[in-house]
């Protein structure tokens, strides 16, 4: 397994294209870069942890190939056990990052894949499991990180991918060969993206059979040639070019350090392709990824959430307040909404099952309401946390005022809450709640994952209403056979 | 061929299972269905009201056949196709036997 510093060092060696404000970054140095070193930092979390012994029990587990320890994050769930850790691991790298730490996202595109190829292999007599099982192998052994690459731009969503004015709003199959496979097209919101070694591509929802060439599923390097990626822009992230105390979490950063992956004629061998035109299970490996990427919404926000609540009880504390009677109620029900979220992960892992490739998928139902619980009570817990903070948050002069030679002493004094706190402190806090619940991290809580209305289609699709209405009709003693039918 | 059948439960069925095994004794002539509680039987049939597919299962040494509102033996199966599927399944294990 690699160390943090392993991880950063082996991503200097790419020769990745990164384009950020409209300038080309040094490959060697994108690790770097003010708006991105955050990012890199706290996904080399995931690497570090697993060499501390008061963690290895959620951040390693036993190879199911060769039974060798390995990361978490390489691994294919064996039992809701590993389900479970899963989510137990995600909120505790989150209380120490207070925000995203990317690589879950190739680690359910995986696991997705495996549970995907299997059952495609079987109807159809495809060998992509084979190929994708050599695959994890290769990450198993190498321990990088994979970004999983969902979504598409999708142009007028009114339209199929065949039906758009431009065909590569969709990622598609351009060119076949004996070697391999052509690709063009983008991957919008890519979470991790730029500090990653390789990404795995995946279709953007279900396709019909003209849209044969947009079912593709394949792994390539994150500077493979034709590949170039277009970092996005974070709510205050030129803070990050000045001190640290403005930016509220400079050593981890707000969310993952998403960008725009142009793949512009991108080849890829055949023992890199896991889907090339079964279009019946494009929507099949969709939905088993979006499971699996919502069942940890409830891990990884509800570690942030105790981060956020902590600092809104600290600021409270440091200002005064901490023992008044309506402080307590909010920070109670904060906690209330946090627990809730880890509850819905929970549940989903533990009510997951067998699938036939061996590997465990979460419980639909469950993950997907989890996650459309996280839609709103992320918003409410950060209502909370500005409540309690106060208009100071938003207010308050930067780290260069209180550095100033000149009008430092007045932001000293006259920031001060209780006495014995010294004023930094009390702003540093005001400033990781101010970059904790407002601009981009929030709407990472909204479409992370999917938006809410993906989560309803979901949820309303396996709950299964009619059933609810004979039960209603049964207690009222109401014939079932004489119920108006559905309307048409 | 005897089968022994267990449900789930059905704390919140998907599907009525009690209807899939009327539909599997229907159709199934060549197959005999009894409580899983019964001494003997070939196999053992889990039937489950939900893909969570939570049922005990009693300790049987032979071949168990897991069935869901929407697979058999963890491979996708619409609702509708549910009862051949199964009876299909039980016949290859009769035929292997």
């Amino acid at each position: 397994m690699r160390t943090g510093q392993q991880y950063i060092d082996s991503l200097r060696k790419r020769d990745i294209k990164v384009y950020l404000k409209g300038e080309l970054l040094e490959s060697s140095t994108v690790v770097d870069h003010p708006f991105i070193r955050g990012h890199v930092a706290s996904a080399a979390m995931t690497y570090d942890l697993a060499h501390d012994p008061r963690y290895e029990d959620l951040m390693t587990v036993k190879s199911h190939i060769d039974g060798r320890t390995i990361n978490r994050f390489t691994h294919i769930h064996q039992s809701t056990e590993d389900l479970l850790k899963k989510v137990k691991m995600l909120r505790m790298i989150s209380q120490k990052t207070g925000t995203c730490y990317q690589r879950c996202v190739g680690f359910d595109a995986l696991n997705a894949l495996y549970t995907v190829t299997f059952e495609m292999d079987a109807k159809l007599g495809t060998d992509y499991h084979k190929r994708l099982q050599a695959y994890l192998e290769y990450v198993q052994d190498t321990d990088i990180m994979v970004a999983g690459a969902m979504t598409d731009p999708k142009g007028d969503r009114s339209l199929r991918p065949g039906q758009q004015a431009d065909p590569d709003l969709f990622v598609h199959v351009v060119k076949r060969d004996d070697k391999g496979i052509v690709i063009r097209g983008a991957k919008a919101h890519m979470t991790g993206m730029v500090n990653s070694h390789e990404m795995l591509i995946m279709p953007t929802m279900a396709m019909a059979p003209e849209d044969k060439d947009y079912a593709v599923s394949c792994a390539l390097p994150v500077d493979a040639p034709g590949v170039i990626h277009i970092f996005g822009r974070q709510t205050n992230d030129d803070r990050k070019c000045e001190g640290d105390m403005d930016q509220g979490n400079a050593r981890y950063g707000i969310v993952g350090g998403e960008c725009l992956t142009v793949l512009e004629d991108v080849f890829v061998p055949w023992d890199k392709v896991f889907m090339c035109g079964e279009i019946d299970y494009a929507g099949l490996l969709v939905e088993r990824f979006a499971c699996y990427h919502r069942q940890n919404y409830g891990g990884c926000k509800g570690g942030v959430s105790d981060v956020v609540i902590g600092a809104a009880a600290v600021m409270a504390d440091m200002s005064g307040y901490g023992k008044a009677a309506h402080i307590k109620e909010k920070l109670n029900e904060m906690i209330h909404m946090a627990e809730s979220l880890y509850a819905c992960s929970v549940a989903c892992s533990a009510e997951g099952k067998k699938t036939a490739s061996g590997a465990y998928f979460v419980d639909p139902l469950l993950a997907n309401v989890g996650k459309h619980n996280v839609t709103k009570l992320i918003y409410d817990i950060d209502r909370l946390a500005q409540d309690i903070g106060g208009g100071l948050t938003a207010t308050m002069p930067s780290e260069a005022d209180l550095r100033s030679p000149v009008i430092g002493k007045y932001v000293e004094k006259y920031l001060k809450g209780v006495v014995s706190v010294p004023t930094e402190h009390r702003m540093r806090i005001g400033r990781l709640i101010e970059n904790m619940t407002g601009g981009t991290a929030l709407v990472e809580s909204m479409h992370g994952a999917g938006s809410p209305q993906a989560q309803k289609v979901f949820y309303s699709k396996l709950s299964n209403l009619e059933h609810k209405k004979r039960l209603a009709l049964d207690i009222a003693g109401v014939p079932v056979a004489e119920t108006p039918k559905k309307p048409a | 061929m005897r089968v022994g059948v267990k449900f789930c439960g059905n704390c919140n069925p998907l599907i009525d299972m009690g209807a899939v095994l009327q539909e599997l004794q229907a159709q199934g002539s060549d197959v005999e269905f009894v409580p899983w509680s019964e001494e003997r039987y070939d196999v053992l049939l889990v039937l489950s009201g939900c893909g969570r597919d939570c049922a005990t299962r009693p300790d049987f040494d032979g071949r168990v056949i897991e069935a869901t509102d929407a697979s058999v033996d963890q491979m996708p199966v619409a609702a509708t196709e549910l009862p051949e599927a199964i009876l299909a399944v039980l016949r290859a294990e009769a035929e292997h036997e």
